[in-house]
């Protein structure tokens, strides 16, 4: 999922990759609208309002909003400002940073949420632009290193793309080309597990509350994991073909 | 040396962006500040009516609309800044509760014990406040409150 960079990338690394963290953008955007009223998944809406609290002269609303779309492409930036600045050092460090400092902000939200959360309105202007960093890291990584195909909270675009597909698929031509039977399990898979992570934090905020947000930590530690043990294997599974290759070789002379 | 030039420029752009946008919150006011203080309602209308032609609520339907509701029968809200707000109507039967601001301060949320109702606050001003909320209950709409604020002077008299 994260070791692999562009067309490196099998389907199977885009699937596994937007699907949980889809799953995990989904678990977000529900909890924050539920508790704050506002969505951290995708600024779409929070450019319109912008314009709005620009068009009733509501300043300081309007600052706000800038700063939360402001938080969601800083969040980008960076995310792929270590990509592209580390990749080369060491794959897996370089595309598992974003996904640690991701975990950090959500875990700061539930931590201070679930002990200290007052709800003065200034507490949630603030988590709520921690979260749309955490999510526009998110968006950042897996677009980048999916080289664009995958974006787990551009449903937009996704939408998009799933109807241009659709209507592609009128055709038997069209049906038949494998990329685009490939693109149509990811967007599914996006969307799908989007909807999942949306519902189930929905059910589950009503018993824990903020400690979803240590539910999501949890998914998105999953990926690190996940990936971390891939990464061990392969290298067991390398350095024993080199020893096997090595006694082959001695005992051949 | 030229991409450290760049990584500068960036770091100095950001830094002023930050600064430029902490001066500028800092210099106006928010919701929270200008709702302090006492309302008296003004208005009570559909703003998106069931039927089109249907605008003004009587104070019967007002009543059953707002028969379940914590603002029932309330006819003066007064703010306070440590959070509560008390509902008055003609100065007795005082409710008090406690609000709070929500989202980017446009959601009013009112609460007591386990019970919380929300508003959409649409408009707010030193002195206008318009709230908003969605009624399913004889029939789908968009009601509108309109406050006007107590003019200090006329409220140090009346008590």
């Amino acid at each position: 999922m994260l070791r692999k960079y562009n067309k490196y990338r099998t389907v199977k690394d885009n699937i596994q990759l937007g699907g949980l963290t889809a799953f995990s953008a989904g678990m977000v955007n529900v909890t924050s609208v539920i508790i704050f009223f506002a969505f951290t998944s995708n600024v779409t809406g929070h450019y319109a309002i912008l314009a709005e609290e620009i068009a009733k002269g509501n300043w300081h609303e309007a600052l706000i909003v800038f700063g939360w779309i402001f938080m969601f492409f800083f969040g980008n930036f960076f995310s792929n400002f270590i990509i592209i600045n580390f990749d080369r050092k060491n794959t897996y460090l370089a595309h598992s940073t974003p996904l640690v400092v991701e975990i950090l902000c959500l875990f700061a939200v539930g931590t201070y949420g679930h002990f200290y959360y007052a709800e003065t309105l200034k507490e949630t202007e603030i988590m709520v632009g921690l979260m749309l960093f955490a999510m526009g890291v998110q968006n950042g990584l897996t677009a980048s290193i999916s080289n664009f195909s995958v974006k787990t909270t551009h449903l937009t675009g996704l939408t998009t793309d799933i109807g241009l597909l659709a209507s592609m698929f009128t055709q038997k031509r069209f049906r038949e080309n494998k990329d685009l039977i490939a693109k149509k399990n990811v967007l599914l898979t996006v969307a799908t597990s989007y909807l999942s992570g949306g519902i189930f934090a929905g059910v589950i905020y009503l018993k824990i509350g903020f400690l979803v947000f240590y539910m999501v930590c949890l998914v998105i530690g999953l990926i690190i994991g996940y990936e971390y043990y891939k990464l061990k294997f392969t290298k067991i599974i390398r350095r024993k073909r080199e020893v096997k290759r090595l006694k082959a070789i001695v005992s051949s002379e | 040396m030229k991409k450290h030039s760049y990584i500068t420029g960036y770091i100095v752009s950001f830094l002023a962006l930050i600064l430029l946008f902490c001066l500028l919150l800092s210099s106006t006011s928010t919701r929270n500040d200008i709702i302090i203080g006492e309302w008296r309602e003004v208005e009570w209308k559909y703003e998106k009516a069931p039927q089109r032609e249907k605008k003004d609520l009587t104070k019967d339907e007002k009543n059953a609309i707002t028969k379940n509701l914590v603002i029932h029968k309330a006819e003066e809200w007064q703010f306070l800044p440590n959070g509560d707000v008390i509902l008055r109507m003609n100065g007795k039967d005082d409710k008090l509760m406690e609000w709070t601001l929500k989202g980017r301060g446009n959601i009013l949320k009112l609460s007591q014990n386990d019970n919380s109702e929300h508003y959409n606050l649409y408009k707010i001003n030193d002195d206008e406040l318009v709230l908003y909320f969605h009624t399913d209950l004889q029939a789908k709409g968009i009601v509108k409150l309109k406050f006007q604020r107590i003019d200090k002077g006329q409220y140090a008299k009346k008590i």
